[in-house]
């Protein structure tokens, strides 16, 4: 795994244009937004969370987004419609492996950018991040890499789809919209109305961007942590499953279709 | 100049007929763009929460400035991205030659040949939702406003079709960058909110130099017959910058990658 992961730094590195704008536009929401927060929060506006946690939350959004980000899908789909897929029918799980430490090695590179620019933002600010305790860190760690396993089994299952939907990108977005709304991306969890923000626990968008988050900042009781990771896991384990079905169903409709 | 005319019917058409053959793709695209819409839409009210005004805005005209740049950026994506982006690609991969030795001005030629309906649910839909937030702001919209207000519209695509232009044309040396229409979209989405919500440097930088203020701070101003003059002037000034620039920044590339292929 290793040695993929190496192959997969020096692929990133012929794409470190396309990676600076990716991480471009992985800042440019959240700053955004966290401009709008400010400019209410300096009118006197009545709002849940202060000024200086608004900037440290969307600071985190923009790290936590980019560390859960992935792409795979429009690339499976692509794969899989002109056939280049057939070498991985029966060891699918080589496919998976690429692909995800081509993931994980522009990510390394997205993250070479981005923490500089994250310093930049923190010292202009004049705001800091906790530093967590050890309980803290290895349970943000934890649930941060099921976060990140989750989004990406999720985008490669849509991209998965074209074994039997043409173009199921537009499903995937779709997917994008609800994320946006219901993961803490867009605006906090705890600004969204009440039905939405008790519905959230349920749902498994939370648990891409705003769980280890609000463990990283205390948000969360020992026991609401703990009920996390169960509904996280949970939601984990039934799209891995949903995965192999998908996959085993996916590869037999393709071998009957072409020959 | 009537061929030109011609040729842009043509484009016109022509991208009627490309979204009508692939219906499913088309009418799927068109909903999720609506529903992308409709989700900034309801973000602007989420934060607006207890607050009357921001930064010298009510709620509504903020909501107006958020719908007016999902329009901008609709009509972007009819009229501008597709070729862009086919632009860079054409770049990036050899394919120019073919558009330049034909006898109609090439870059007239590669900036209109692709249209592309996809936005037009969103465009209608948004533009529905203006309307009646505007009745319910009860605002008399002076003919006189609404023309300045589409006069900028147009005047922010000019404006931003050459800066992304020419950023397009850095690709004849960048050759490993494949996403700039991330990058434009990104630049648009600057412009979500007025642009007085930004402070210090960055409000003097996203009104004179990245003018986002044009997609929709300034229209929207201009509609409700709250905007300085001076900034029809300015637009007027950035058009003739940014046109001569790219025009020149174009006819710079051309004559170093003739002379490099052949």
């Amino acid at each position: 795994m290793f040695r993929i992961i190496q192959m997969a730094l020096s692929d990133a590195f012929i794409y470190r244009g396309d990676l600076l704008i990716f991480v471009f536009s992985g800042i440019v929401r959240p700053i955004v937004t966290l401009s709008v927060w400010l400019a209410v929060t300096s009118s006197g506006g009545k709002t849940p969370l202060t000024a200086t946690e608004f900037i440290q939350y969307y600071i985190l959004v923009m790290l936590v987004g980019v560390f859960v980000g992935t792409w795979s899908s429009p690339f499976i789909s692509a794969r899989i419609r002109s056939g280049r897929i057939s070498p991985y029918l029966i060891r699918p799980l080589s496919y998976l492996v690429w692909d995800l430490s081509q993931n994980i090695g522009e990510k390394i590179f997205k993250f070479l950018y981005l923490i500089p620019i994250t310093v930049a933002i923190l010292i202009f600010t004049k705001v800091y991040l906790p530093i967590p305790n050890m309980l803290v860190f290895l349970s943000v760690c934890l649930s941060l890499i099921a976060a990140g396993l989750l989004n990406y089994l999720v985008d490669y299952c849509v991209g998965i789809l074209a074994f039997w939907i043409n173009d199921s990108r537009s499903f995937g977005e779709m997917l994008d919209v609800a994320f946006y709304m219901l993961s803490g991306k867009l605006v906090p969890i705890a600004v969204l109305p009440l039905f939405w923000r008790n519905m959230s626990v349920y749902l498994p968008f939370r648990y891409v961007i705003s769980f280890p988050i609000e463990i990283y900042l205390s948000k969360l009781t020992n026991g609401e942590i703990m009920i996390g990771f169960l509904v996280q896991f949970f939601w984990l384990g039934l799209v891995i499953y949903i995965y192999k079905t998908l996959w085993r169903f996916g590869v037999k409709n393709y071998t009957a279709v072409g020959a | 100049m009537k061929r030109y005319l011609r040729l842009v019917l043509y484009f016109l058409r022509y991208g009627i007929i490309a979204s009508l053959e692939f219906r499913v793709n088309f009418i799927s695209w068109a909903f999720v763009s609506l529903f992308w819409s409709f989700m900034f839409i309801l973000g602007t009210e989420l934060i607006f929460g207890q607050v009357t005004t921001l930064a010298g805005w009510t709620k509504n005209e903020v909501l107006l400035t958020t719908s007016f740049l999902t329009l901008f950026v609709g009509a972007m994506w009819v009229f501008i991205f597709p070729n862009l982006v086919e632009f860079s690609r054409l770049i990036r991969e050899g394919g120019l030659d073919f558009y330049l030795v034909k006898p109609v001005n090439d870059r007239f030629f590669v900036s209109t040949k692709n249209v592309e309906y996809d936005q037009i649910l969103r465009i209608v839909a948004v533009s529905i939702f203006v309307i009646n937030l505007l009745s319910n702001m009860n605002v008399r919209i002076l003919p006189i406003n609404l023309f300045g207000s589409v006069v900028l519209f147009v005047a922010g695509m000019i404006i931003f079709y050459n800066i992304f232009f020419s950023l397009a044309i850095t690709n004849f040396w960048l050759v490993n960058v494949h996403n700039l229409e991330d990058f434009f979209h990104s630049i648009l989405d600057i412009g979500r909110y007025p642009v007085q919500v930004y402070k210090g440097v960055f409000s003097i930088l996203f009104v004179y130099l990245i003018p986002v203020g044009y997609v929709a701070t300034f229209p929207v101003q201009a509609l409700l017959g709250k905007l300085d003059p001076v900034y029809y002037l300015w637009a007027i000034l950035l058009i003739f910058v940014t046109s001569i620039f790219s025009q020149w920044f174009w006819n710079f590339a051309l004559k170093r990658y003739s002379s490099a292929s052949s």
